[in-house]
């Protein structure tokens, strides 16, 4: 296969600075993800150790298999909602290994606000749930919260039914679940573990009741333990609520890599593999490739070339529709059919992209969409030319192709461009955003043009009068600010618009686990020819 | 069994080798003279003889190169892909013209500079997109057409190079 031979010169000032602007950004994303792990307050260590209980990092470790890699999911949830007061969205999700298993994991921290649910936290469980139900992969739950927290009831309570709603349908699916009882499971809580294939409850600290002690003395004037009400020895051996006591956490998590281990392994989806080849080009040259103006447009062969195998990359249809780059490569040993933005999507790149997306498909070859785009090209001669059904065809095809579609922002994704190069919405299996990624409905300059200009019209209208100076200075501030502060990266991870901000070095490592966990879905191919439009 | 390939020594010019191996004779040719030539593989060592005098060799792959130790020194041998050496010497044109319609930003050359290929000529901006005009060969520059502040449609001449048949001569 073709290798790419890299442009680039990694000798000019633009190429350090570029560097240092994206090492800048590199260090920040580590110290908050560094932050968002591991920053609590002494206090809240005190009181895991007082009560026997391990952190959730610790949990973790004892979990999965040693040495093998935990991909992370929503790292930087919740990091710039509620104030800042909950980090990850008190929950740890990802992809990791037991007994040699790829599984799906949720794992609860209590060391804030006692793991209490936050609508964000319902929104992070849902979406690793939905990645085990579109990749077939089974879920273990730690389960450690102190319930829903109350004051955003509101926003929480229909959503988070949608929980207990989705561990029905993986049951029927065929997909295995299993829960660790780690604290307080109350109410709508105690159905978590209930509705899982396996239940376990840690002595002392787990239980599981639908009221706790105090609401039954308030209800009934009953005086009971949480012991007695919803402990591991009653639930196990009096109701058969859950399955397995065990003593400590060790103790259970150690049983649930033994149950994990009694499944049957599933043989994956076979794509065409080869044996993997470490990238020719050196992937830390992304830094300096990167420009520090995200208007600044570079040749994503650049990036392909520090992604993939041996930086080798044969590509598609390489003189028509230029703005878009198309071609196959691999991916830790795993063929991927690559679509990445070169420019603005003309008709004739949105039709190259529909043909190799249909082609792939035919093959069973896996879908990477590189993301740098502001939109489909505008003006009358493109109008007049039918974009739009250029771009319809685009939706149309990549909507329904059969085989795992992945995303990364390299840089914008903008506008309808977004969604025809499978944005959140067109359900990418997985999707991952560089620090200096931007998305939105579209750019903060051309937000500010509109806006300001739509405001200035209603003024004229309703007041019959031309707003002054100094209000449109106040518009174009308003309005700058809202668009610089929604497309951001920090603020789109902390709603769980992506699965995860990721440093530009990671991004091969990361994309091989998430082929790797895709593969576990098989890839049932759709009748139909491959039309060359 | 024949294999025809263009290889490269050393990073020297691509030779045209064919080698056709048969159960007790093989012959290679070289550029089209023929040597007679045998090779008895041990498995990544063997012994080469060629129009009589014979070595042994030895073999390491290296991603794209093959390091072979044979009459006393190592040869560098890369095998000439013609697909890539077609896509390396195209585009090299007279002329950079606008990938979309935009307005030019700002030029970094003028008519009389010497540029060499890649050099940066002018940014220009679309879409919200600014890129950069690269020259696509080593040249001398005739024209800069557009200035600063000027729009453009698609495909429009942006830059001028002195032809190459221009600057042979």
């Amino acid at each position: 296969m073709q290798r790419i031979h890299s442009q680039v010169d990694t000798s000019t000032d633009g190429f350090r600075e570029n560097e240092a602007h994206n090492l800048e950004l590199a260090e920040q994303l580590k110290e908050r993800l560094h932050d968002a792990r591991y920053k609590r307050p002494q206090r809240a260590f005190d009181l895991l150790a007082e009560r026997n209980k391990l952190t959730v990092r610790a949990r973790l470790e004892l979990l999965l298999d040693p040495g093998t890699p935990f991909l992370e999911l929503s790292p930087l949830a919740a990091c710039e909602a509620y104030d800042g007061t909950a980090p990850q969205a008190v929950i740890v999700t990802g992809i990791g290994v037991i007994n040699g298993r790829e599984v799906v994991v949720t794992a609860g921290d209590s060391t804030i606000k006692g793991g209490s649910w936050y609508p964000l936290t319902i929104k992070k469980i849902i979406r690793a749930m939905d990645i085990a139900i579109e990749n077939e992969l089974p879920m273990v739950h730690l389960i450690d919260s102190g319930g829903a927290y109350l004051p955003l009831q509101d926003e929480l309570y229909s959503l988070g039914g949608a929980v207990y709603y989705n561990q029905c349908r993986m049951s029927a699916l065929g997909i295995q679940q299993i829960a660790l009882v780690l604290g307080p499971c109350t109410a709508g809580g105690a159905y978590l573990p209930t509705l899982c294939d396996i239940s376990i409850i840690v002595r002392d600290t787990g239980f599981v009741f639908l009221a706790g002690p105090p609401l039954v003395k308030a209800a009934t004037g009953q005086d009971v333990s949480a012991e007695a009400l919803g402990g591991a020895d009653m639930q196990t051996g009096v109701s058969g609520v859950a399955d397995y006591a065990v003593s400590n956490e060790q103790e259970g998590l150690s049983l649930v890599r033994e149950l994990v281990g009694t499944w049957a392994r599933r043989p994956k989806s076979d794509p065409d593999r080869r044996e993997p080849e470490e990238p020719y080009y050196d992937p830390t040259e992304l830094y300096g490739i990167i420009p520090r103006d995200t208007k600044r447009q570079f040749d994503m062969r650049e990036v392909i070339a520090r992604i993939v195998d041996g930086s080798r990359f044969t590509e598609f249809k390489p003189s028509y529709g230029e703005t878009l780059v198309t071609g196959w490569a691999f991916i830790w040993g795993m063929k991927v059919g690559i679509l990445g933005n070169n420019g603005v999507l003309f008709t004739d790149a949105a039709n190259k992209a529909t043909q190799f997306m249909q082609l792939c498909d035919r093959d069973s070859v896996p879908l990477l969409f590189l993301h740098n785009v502001t939109g489909f090209m505008v003006g009358e001669e493109y109008e007049r030319g039918g974009i739009t059904k250029a771009g319809a065809r685009m939706l149309m095809v990549q909507a329904n192709v059969t085989v795992p579609k992945f995303s990364v922002f390299v840089n914008a994704s903008q506008g309808a461009g977004n969604y025809a190069m499978t944005g959140r919405a067109w359900r990418p299996r997985f999707l991952f955003a560089w620090p200096n990624a931007r998305s939105a409905i579209m750019g903060p300059e051309q937000a500010v043009t509109t806006l300001t200009e739509v405001r200035i019209r209603s003024m004229r209208r309703e007041q019959q009068r031309d707003p002054t100076e100094e209000e449109i200075e106040h518009i174009v501030a308003d309005v700058g600010e809202y668009f610089d502060k929604t497309s951001g990266p920090y603020h789109l991870t902390s709603e769980v618009r992506d699965d995860g901000l990721i440093d530009m070095t990671q991004t091969r490592n990361s994309l091989g686990m998430a082929l790797s966990a895709a593969l576990n879905a098989p890839i049932i191919r759709a009748p139909g020819g491959v039309l060359r439009i | 069994m024949s294999l025809l390939r263009e290889i490269s020594l050393n990073g020297g010019p691509a030779r045209v080798v064919q080698l056709t191996r048969g159960a007790r004779k093989s012959s290679l040719d070289i550029d089209g003279k023929r040597f007679n030539a045998n090779i008895n593989e041990l498995a990544s060592d063997g012994e080469l003889s060629v129009d009589g005098s014979s070595t042994y060799v030895s073999r390491v792959v290296d991603r794209d190169t093959v390091l072979i130790h044979a009459f006393g020194r190592t040869w560098r041998v890369s095998v000439v892909d013609p697909a890539e050496r077609a896509l390396q010497s195209a585009n090299q044109t007279d002329v950079a013209k606008s990938p979309m319609p935009g307005v030019v930003v700002s030029v970094s050359v003028e008519a009389g500079d010497n540029v060499t290929a890649g050099q940066p000529l002018m940014i220009i901006e679309s879409m919200k997109m600014q890129t950069e005009i690269q020259a696509s060969r080593d040249g001398c520059i005739e024209q800069v057409v557009v200035q600063v502040g000027e729009t453009f449609p698609l495909n429009a001449t942006l830059v001028k190079l002195v032809p190459l048949a221009a600057q042979e001569n």
